[in-house]
């Protein structure tokens, strides 16, 4: 069941009432049964945990399960802060299963849909374990219009797209916020005086980074994305930014290089257009578009061209506007004459809501140390781009 | 104020509510099915119709019962992206694969400021996110703005109260949308 239907716009003018009615609500539901929340460490599931917990005390069971696709070292950060609050938490490792459900599996929805049977199947077993009749679910406004619309699965979305979580995996559904924008998610967390380092902390998707690891699986795949996730954590700013990668497997575009030196009337320069043989996500004219990705270098005297980020961003509405095949564009930062298995590309967004997302304009000297840094650290990598496209016609995340 | 917002399925929909219930009006998405009885029943003093996957040329029998809507209701209307060109051809116009898509910010000019732009500049950046645009122009509308790659994108009825733009208004990336949203409510007041 969703709650609250039509108030997304007034709990900016009363949290509090807000909390109280939904605390009311979910009482009232579980009647004193026990119900069980998985928790990611994200703001969305932390904030739902909470809040549940206020209304239903230690009835409420929070797992989180390690899926293999978190950050470095944040099971232990998670363990550690809902200790902190005093709310009874359990790791479930669920690493194996992840890694073999995906193994070898290219396209990205079908990633995602087999990542959503084991999370749930995984939720279905503790939840019987544990004699939990609901599960309780941080699922917010963005997750059900992605997945409704055919944008693509969120791992949380189920009845709001015919399947009946009662039915396949033995337990209802609840979700408190799920009309709610991640701002808005911010302003409860506020008012439950949840610590700043976990109710400001960048959104991180459900299926972790397994999205961000474009393509086929593969341990040494994600161990490079886990270490590059934790550099550009340390150097960047936005409202979202983190690494993904894919592989160094590219072929030549010599259409987009034609659109490229119109765009910059200058002589003296030359342009290498690749495209990834990994397709990524995007959304055109409200419908999914999973397709190409361009990536660009441009150099003048055969050093790298550095032209300011909003540049590129107009650039890249001219290169997709006529190249119907493409969905993102990214502009290279730095690159070796090794020949490496991997490309990492560089992501930052500005964004309210996350419906509509911008580029962050990330200085170049930032840009270009945290590029070196990641190249040094990990052998494999040939290149480094950062992403220049806004939301449309890019998602924010690659699959 | 009771102005509904019409579900037609795209992304930035439920978005719509969430702007007007914070400009104080009461807004619930329903159904693109709906009647004009059912319109008039809930009093809206006007409706907002949203965006959605639909290609206006070929998914006519995905857009309800909003073409009847659209001609026959009094009430001030405002269509956005996809129900911007369906206005279009309600009235008569043409609408179609456009030839340069857009997606992302792009450059707005305001050709003739009116009520639905009034408080803005001469442009601004919004947000865009389309496959198909206006090709033809109805007789009784007038273009208010233009991009770059697309000619209509802001238009009116000229003598009722019918507004659509091919943008986004209502993702936070367009530059004073809220205002847009603003002005509309103040033509359902009647102010």
């Amino acid at each position: 069941m969703r709650m609250m239907q039509q108030l997304s716009g007034d709990i900016m003018n009363d949290v509090k009432a807000f909390i109280q009615k939904q605390c009311d609500e979910i009482r009232h539901t579980v009647n004193n049964e026990k119900a069980l929340i998985a928790v990611s460490g994200g703001v969305d599931s932390t904030t739902c945990a909470m809040l549940t917990h206020k209304a239903m005390g230690n009835n409420l069971q929070c797992i989180f399960i390690d899926t293999g696709f978190m950050r470095l070292n944040e099971p232990k950060r998670v363990e550690s802060f809902f200790n902190g609050l005093n709310l009874p938490f359990k790791i479930i490792d669920a690493q194996q299963k992840f890694l073999e459900a995906i193994k070898g599996i290219e396209d990205a929805e079908e990633k995602r849909k087999r990542f959503r049977m084991i999370f749930y199947k995984t939720l279905g077993e503790t939840a019987k374990n544990t004699g939990c009749k609901f599960l309780i679910q941080g699922t917010i406004a963005p997750d059900w219009i992605e997945t409704k619309g055919g944008i693509k699965t969120q791992h949380n979305v189920l009845d709001q797209i015919g399947i009946n979580p009662k039915v396949q995996f033995g337990f209802n559904l609840i979700e408190p916020l799920a009309y709610l924008y991640k701002d808005q998610v911010r302003d409860v967390a506020r008012e439950l005086k949840i610590k700043t380092d976990f109710s400001e902390r960048q959104p991180f998707p459900g299926p972790g980074l397994l999205v961000r690891v474009v393509g086929k699986v593969t341990k040494e795949k994600l161990d490079i994305e886990k270490r590059a996730t934790t550099v550009v954590e340390e150097n960047f700013t936005g409202d979202q930014y983190f690494a993904a990668i894919i592989d160094d497997e590219v072929e030549k575009n010599n259409k987009i290089p034609r659109t490229v030196a119109k765009f910059f009337d200058k002589e003296k320069i030359s342009i290498d257009v690749k495209v990834s043989k990994n397709n990524v996500t995007g959304v055109k004219g409200d419908l999914r578009a999973y397709k190409k990705l361009a990536l660009l270098t441009v150099k003048s005297d055969s050093n790298l061209f550095k032209p300011p980020i909003k540049k590129l961003v107009e650039l890249q509405v001219d290169i997709i506007s006529n190249n119907h095949d493409f969905t993102r564009v990214a502009y290279n930062v730095t690159e070796t004459p090794r020949n490496g298995k991997y490309i990492i590309l560089l992501r930052s967004v500005t964004t309210r809501d996350f419906m509509s997302t911008g580029v962050t304009e990330i200085p170049w000297n930032v840009l270009i140390k945290t590029a070196n840094k990641i190249m040094e650290d990990n052998k494999e990598v040939s290149a480094v781009y950062y992403d220049v496209t806004p939301k449309p016609p890019a998602t924010v995340e690659y699959e | 104020m009771i102005i509904p917002v019409a579900n037609v399925t795209g992304q930035y929909n439920h978005l719509i509510t969430r702007i007007l219930n914070e400009i104080g009006v009461k807004s619930e998405l329903v159904p693109i099915s709906i009647t004009k009885e059912e319109l008039e029943k809930m009093g809206a003093d006007g409706l907002v119709m949203g965006g959605g996957p639909q290609r206006i040329s070929e998914e006519w029998d995905k857009l309800g019962n909003l073409p009847n809507i659209i001609e026959e209701m009094k009430i001030p209307m405002f269509g956005i992206c996809l129900t911007h060109q369906l206005i279009s051809i309600v009235f008569g116009g043409k609408a179609g694969q456009a030839k340069s898509p857009e997606y992302g910010p792009v450059k707005i000019f305001i050709d003739n400021k009116d009520q639905l732009l009034e408080g803005f500049g001469d442009n601004f950046t919004a947000w865009e996110t389309h496959n198909d645009e206006i090709k033809l122009l109805p007789k009784d509308f007038e273009n208010l703005a233009h991009s770059e790659k697309c000619k209509f994108q802001v238009i009116r009825h000229k003598t009722k109260p019918i507004f659509g733009t091919q943008f986004h208004p209502e993702v936070i990336h367009t530059e004073n949308g809220r205002l847009i949203f603003e002005n509309f409510v103040k033509v359902c007041k009647n102010e």
